[in-house]
């Protein structure tokens, strides 16, 4: 009997592992709300893939992020960057705004955050939320950064000894009414510039450039946009250095045709995150 | 008896006010905690503010219910939404010049009240008394409240920067005592992984340290931080709060209310009225970019800041906001029309003379003559009298050495037009016109050695045939099936 009665209490709550569920399930929900219940547990959730690119990456068909970049595959899954480069991204939030937007029932007053990631070692993504609370719109803009995320192509100024310093040639970028040009450094020239092209360019890991720009550069959104096109654009030029003819290779989708077909199956609509 | 307006208290009525909320009355209207706890604003001390018909002072926003009492029952005036207005005092001192006796009438609305006898609720028959309520339906008064309610929104928004970038944070943990330091977001992430206290999202938080300090007064106190019981002592206090898991805030206690960004959002709002807004179409018909429910557009215009960067004259100290008035600035004031003197330079000629002319203006010398002076207004003299504000001698400037700045973040180099804004197809974009780079030879008409050179690097077989104007058009328009290969992996086959 005395053994009934802790054991049916015991019951009743569920014991330790589920009232810990209880807990992660955020019961009557508190203060900052997304305060992620459970919070240690939230990091080992399960990745299911709902895009073939997603699968392919999941199973370990695709090895590493520059053969998504080769075939210019869109990724649309941020968990796939998140493979790939998880530890090495370092995501800084640049600024949070209010906007506001007119709706029937008056003035609406939202966060916006600005966020950029990087790894400093040749990748870089730009990423823009609004939303009700601070914590989601970073949260938000810092998917919608790593979705972004594209290789940056370093050079040699002069000689080419150590590794590759800055950009390998002219590169401009274009966003609203901004202009900004990168303009190859020797090395130990730092970056020149103003301050938001100078974070993100540290972001990518170019070490030195001239920047040189036009346009309202008070526009900091278009600025910051305008950098990241001109640092996207130093893939995009053929230098001679390229011209060789390489053989050509299957893409991923054709490759792995059979593997795709058997494993995934296509969802119709994805929860958004 | 004689209705004297000193010996009775006189209330409006409840027909009288407006709106559903009371300013005079207290403890029933939980709305008040909010304006108490939200009424910071740069966190200035409160201030003697003289009354604003009156001579008598209060201290502001400390005293704000006195002075709303005075205000009422001595010039029968009412401001509406006093929880609505960010910055009290501002508010107060702005009206002060604008409202007299006189014009009452015409800056506020007049209401009718019937009035009440000290300490009953009875109404004195008959009677009416007119009282002034200012509030927002003068537009004056909401562009007011709208611009307040703006800036302490924003001075929220760089606190929370400053805290979430600031990583000299030191603080001991509250529970295991353990030294932390680094960021507060590490701090509040120990507290929710090691002890499970959750305070929320380090993102939506500000003024932590208070909030901290806050928490740490219940548990000294062996109070309950959910429910707010008091306890024998420390351990039975975290057994409780253990168990009916309360180890976090109470979202109904409004003490709390302006540790959350999120209250600060809407003028008067609190985070629940902020949850239960409905996203309505926005009017105005067709934005730019789509809008999806939270109005995730992707419209990267509205950040706007005032300056990025300021130029400071290559001479003097002077500062200028943009580029172009530092030219002008030039032209006028030191006699040097950068553009003529740069003329046909190409930009990496352009910032060797820049950083060579910072570097002489530094050393108090002059860039044509090379002759030392005892400060800057003796330079400036020399060069003004013999004319030496003009182009200098090539092999002063034109060194390796100037390719780097001279002065740290110098705004003049930003801007340094390069003339050629399309030129990304010519070849000698690819480098400058420095003899020590490789690619110099490999410039139009000597393109076949470097081929050679690439060849015998890359160590396989060339069947690109060299240099025609045939094959770089083939080489273009089979750009598209060729195959990039990346850095890393030419890396690895050097």
């Amino acid at each position: 009997m005395a053994d009934a009665a802790p054991a049916a209490r015991g019951g009743f709550r569920g014991g330790f592992g589920s009232r810990g569920g209880d807990r992660g399930r955020g019961g009557p929900r508190g203060r900052g709300r997304g305060r992620g219940r459970g919070r240690g547990k939230e990091a080992e959730k399960e990745w299911v893939p709902v895009t073939k690119l997603g699968r392919l990456v999941r199973d370990g068909k695709i090895r590493t992020l520059e053969e998504i970049y080769l075939f210019s595959l869109p990724i649309k899954e941020s968990e796939i960057i998140d493979f790939f480069m998880g530890v090495t991204l370092k995501d800084e939030v640049l600024k949070i705004m209010p906007v506001q937007k007119q709706t029937r029932a008056g003035q609406r007053t939202r966060f916006k955050a600005f966020v950029a990631i990087g790894d400093s070692n040749g990748h870089i993504g730009l990423g823009v939320k609004c939303s009700k609370e601070v914590a989601t719109a970073i949260r938000g803009a810092i998917i919608l950064a790593k979705l972004s995320v594209v290789p940056v192509r370093r050079g040699y100024w002069g000689n080419k000894i150590g590794k590759p310093h800055t950009v390998p040639c002219k590169v401009t970028g274009k966003c609203g009414s901004v202009q900004v040009r990168l303009i190859p450094a020797p090395r130990g020239t730092g970056i020149v510039g103003a301050p938001v092209p100078k974070k993100l360019l540290q972001m990518a890991g170019i070490e030195d450039c001239y920047t040189s720009a036009r346009g309202s550069t008070g526009t900091l959104g278009n600025f910051a946009k305008a950098t990241y096109a001109a640092i996207a654009k130093t893939y995009a030029y053929l230098t001679p250095d390229l011209w060789k003819e390489m053989p050509l290779t299957k893409a991923p989708y054709a490759q792995y045709a059979e593997f795709l077909s058997k494993n995934h199956r296509p969802v119709t609509q994805r929860p958004d995150a | 008896m004689e209705p004297s307006q000193s010996s009775k208290k006189l209330r409006p009525g409840p027909r009288a006010t407006p709106r559903p909320r009371k300013e005079s009355s207290s403890a029933a209207s939980n709305k008040l905690p909010v304006l108490k706890q939200l009424n910071r604003y740069n966190d200035t001390e409160s201030q003697e503010t003289e009354c604003l018909l009156c001579s008598e002072c209060f201290s502001l926003p400390k005293n704000i219910d006195t002075f709303l009492t005075h205000l009422l029952s001595s010039h029968h005036l009412v401001i509406a939404d006093t929880h609505c207005i960010a910055d009290f005092k501002s508010y107060i001192d702005y009206w002060r010049p604008k409202i007299s006796l006189a014009n009452l009438n015409e800056v506020c609305t007049v209401m009718h009240a019937p009035v009440k006898e000290l300490g009953t609720n009875h109404h004195v028959e008959g009677e009416q008394q007119e009282f002034f309520l200012l509030s927002d339906i003068l537009p004056e008064d909401c562009a007011l409240r709208r611009s307040y309610q703006q800036q302490r929104l924003e001075w929220i928004l760089q606190r929370q920067q400053f805290e979430r970038e600031d990583t000299n944070f030191k603080r001991g943990c509250l529970i295991c005592r353990t030294q932390m330091s680094g960021t507060r977001a590490t701090y509040l992430q120990h507290l929710g992984d090691a002890h499970n206290i959750q305070l929320g999202r380090a993102d939506n938080l500000v003024f932590v340290d208070e909030l901290i300090d806050q928490i740490e007064q219940y548990l000294e106190k062996f109070q309950c931080i959910y429910c707010e019981k008091f306890f024998t002592d420390r351990l039975v206090l975290r057994e409780h709060m253990r168990k009916k898991m309360h180890k976090r805030i109470n979202p109904g206690n409004h003490l709390f209310d302006q540790y959350y960004a999120v209250n600060y959002l809407e003028m008067g709002k609190n985070w629940q009225q902020v949850a239960d807004e409905k996203e309505g179409p926005e009017l105005g018909g067709y934005t730019s970019g789509s809008e999806a429910a939270d109005g995730d557009v992707a419209d990267w215009g509205d950040w706007n800041e005032a300056t990025t960067m300021t130029v400071t004259c290559l001479f003097c100290e002077t500062q200028c906001d943009q580029w172009e008035i530092a030219i002008q600035h030039l032209k006028q004031e030191h006699k040097f029309d950068f553009h003529s003197v740069v003329g046909q330079l190409d930009f990496y000629q352009k910032v060797k003379l820049v950083n060579y002319i910072r570097n002489q203006v530094e050393n108090k010398t002059c860039i044509v003559c090379e002759e030392k002076f005892a400060n800057g207004v003796d330079l400036l003299i020399h060069m003004d009298n013999s004319n030496h504000n003009k182009l200098p001698d090539k092999d002063l400037w034109d060194r390796a050495e100037y390719y780097f700045p001279t002065k740290e973040d110098d705004g003049f180099l930003c801007q340094l037009d390069d003339g050629r804004a399309d030129d990304e197809g010519t070849p000698d974009c690819v480098t400058g016109e420095d003899p020590d780079t490789q690619l110099q030879e490999a410039l139009v008409g000597g393109r076949l050695s470097e081929v050679i050179e690439l060849k015998a690097e890359l160590s396989q077989p060339l069947q690109l045939p060299v240099n025609t104007n045939a094959d770089m058009q083939k080489s273009e328009s089979t750009r598209v099936t060729h195959h990039v290969k990346f850095q890393d992996a030419e890396e690895k086959e050097k």
